[in-house]
């Protein structure tokens, strides 16, 4: 939802607009968002605690409960440059999130051979999350301790600490916070043998996953890339490959056919799909 | 004699009835007051630790006043239902029900700093409405019924 701008929904990799009538392709039938209905959206979807979702408001993003996300775009309020809060929001993107189960059968025999040792990459909205979700809850079936490091409560979905979404009968999930603090508290007091997370980016969360190869615990993570060649050349991957976090790297690709997983080594040459 | 004695009586009971009716109301006034100022203090204590959200934070608060507890429950259903609340005026005066309204329907729409300013404004000035209910209830209320006996008994001697 865009201020002053007709709804646009996103399904089935194609965009359309919100009419009256439901979804249509004709953009002039497009129901449109003024700004005091968006702020009416955040709040309501905050419960009118704004004050409670801030942390998150600050980042961009509120997850609600069953792992719905809104993203946020607005006005930024600092102070000092510190970041007080957003407000005026100019636009709102609510994701929905759905299991596949499944999703992961092609290539779990690979991740297992590789020691559990993998990074998922796509651009947004490929599946990343849905595919950590399935490969999270197969492990876990299979006999894995798997500890699910879920900073924004979208992979498990939690809702009063009860994942909303099937990730698996030995699984233990941390909700929130930083990766950091849930992957050192984790690895102290869980036990796990799979590290899943969602979403790594830069050289903390690169130094963070070596501490936890280290210990021993094998790590499944995604990241955001338009294709692995452009992802090769970001600094914190060659961290990455140099600590040896990562066996096999997946692409999630699109195509005509719909959505292919890719499968290559961890040194990032292909092995096909 | 008899029919005068009767006569004063029936007033003196009625007044007294009058008095105790008038010395509920300023009561209620003074405990609505006093519990919506307790439940502002909570709800402004609340952001500094258990970040609770306002629907939360209106269940969990328990109130002697009725007019409260209905107001409570109205804000609650209805940031459920993401409507406008709709709150029962009761015995609030017009400038007292627009600040109670704007208050309980204005809770949760800042940031955390906002919210604890904001708040703490208008309880402030519920505050003044709640010294002025308590100060009528102590000069008026408590003597009420003693009032109201003292005025049946001055127009039963006026219609003797």
């Amino acid at each position: 939802m865009r201020a002053g701008k007709p709804i646009t929904v996103q399904y089935g990799g194609k965009y359309w607009y919100l009419s009256r009538g439901g979804i249509t392709e004709d953009l002039s039938h497009g129901l449109v968002v003024n700004s005091v209905e968006l702020n009416s959206c955040v709040v309501n979807a905050a419960e009118h605690s704004i004050y409670a979702y801030n942390d998150d408001i600050k980042n961009g993003y509120m997850t609600l409960q069953g792992g719905v996300r809104l993203g946020i775009c607005g006005e930024v309020i600092t102070d000092n440059l510190k970041i007080i809060t957003v407000k005026n929001y100019s636009a709102v993107n609510i994701r929905i999130p759905h299991e596949i189960r499944g999703f992961a059968n092609g290539i779990m025999s690979d991740i297992v051979a590789k020691n559990c040792s993998a990074l998922i990459l796509s651009p947004p909205g490929g599946g990343k999350t849905t595919l950590l979700r399935d490969i999270a809850r197969q492990l876990s079936d299979a006999g894995r301790n798997v500890l699910i490091v879920d900073e924004r409560g979208e992979i498990a979905c939690c809702s009063d600490g009860v994942p909303s979404m099937d990730v698996g009968a030995r699984t233990d999930v941390y909700t929130g916070g930083s990766k950091k603090h849930a992957i050192e508290c984790g690895i102290r007091a869980m036990r796990p043998d799979v590290i899943v997370t969602d979403e790594i980016f830069g050289d903390e969360d690169a130094e963070i996953l070596r501490e936890a190869v280290g210990s021993g615990i094998s790590v499944i993570a995604s990241a955001h890339a338009s294709d692995p060649a452009s992802f090769a050349k970001r600094a914190f991957y060659t961290k990455l490959k140099n600590y040896g976090v990562f066996a096999a790297m997946y692409f999630i690709a699109f195509s005509d056919k719909g959505r292919r997983i890719i499968a290559y080594d961890g040194g990032g040459g292909s092995n096909g799909g | 004699m008899a029919d005068k004695a009767i006569l004063t009586v029936a007033f003196c009971c009625v007044g007294a009835v009058i008095g105790y009716m008038f010395g509920s109301r300023l009561k209620k006034r003074s405990q609505y007051f006093a519990d919506i100022d307790d439940f502002l203090r909570g709800f402004i204590g609340s952001l500094d630790c258990s970040m609770d959200t306002v629907p939360e934070i209106m269940a969990a608060h328990s109130s002697g006043s009725e007019l409260l507890k209905n107001q409570l429950e109205a804000c609650r259903k209805s940031i459920g239902n993401g409507t406008a609340p709709e709150l029962a005026q009761g015995f609030l005066t017009k400038a007292e029900y627009a600040l109670v309204n704007d208050t309980l329907s204005g809770l949760g729409k800042l940031s955390s700093d906002g919210e604890r300013k904001n708040t703490e404004n208008k309880r402030r000035k519920l505050e003044e409405f709640g010294k002025r209910a308590s100060e009528k209830y102590a000069k008026l209320g408590r003597p009420s019924v003693k009032l109201g006996f003292l005025a049946g008994l001055l127009v039963s001697v006026l219609c003797w």
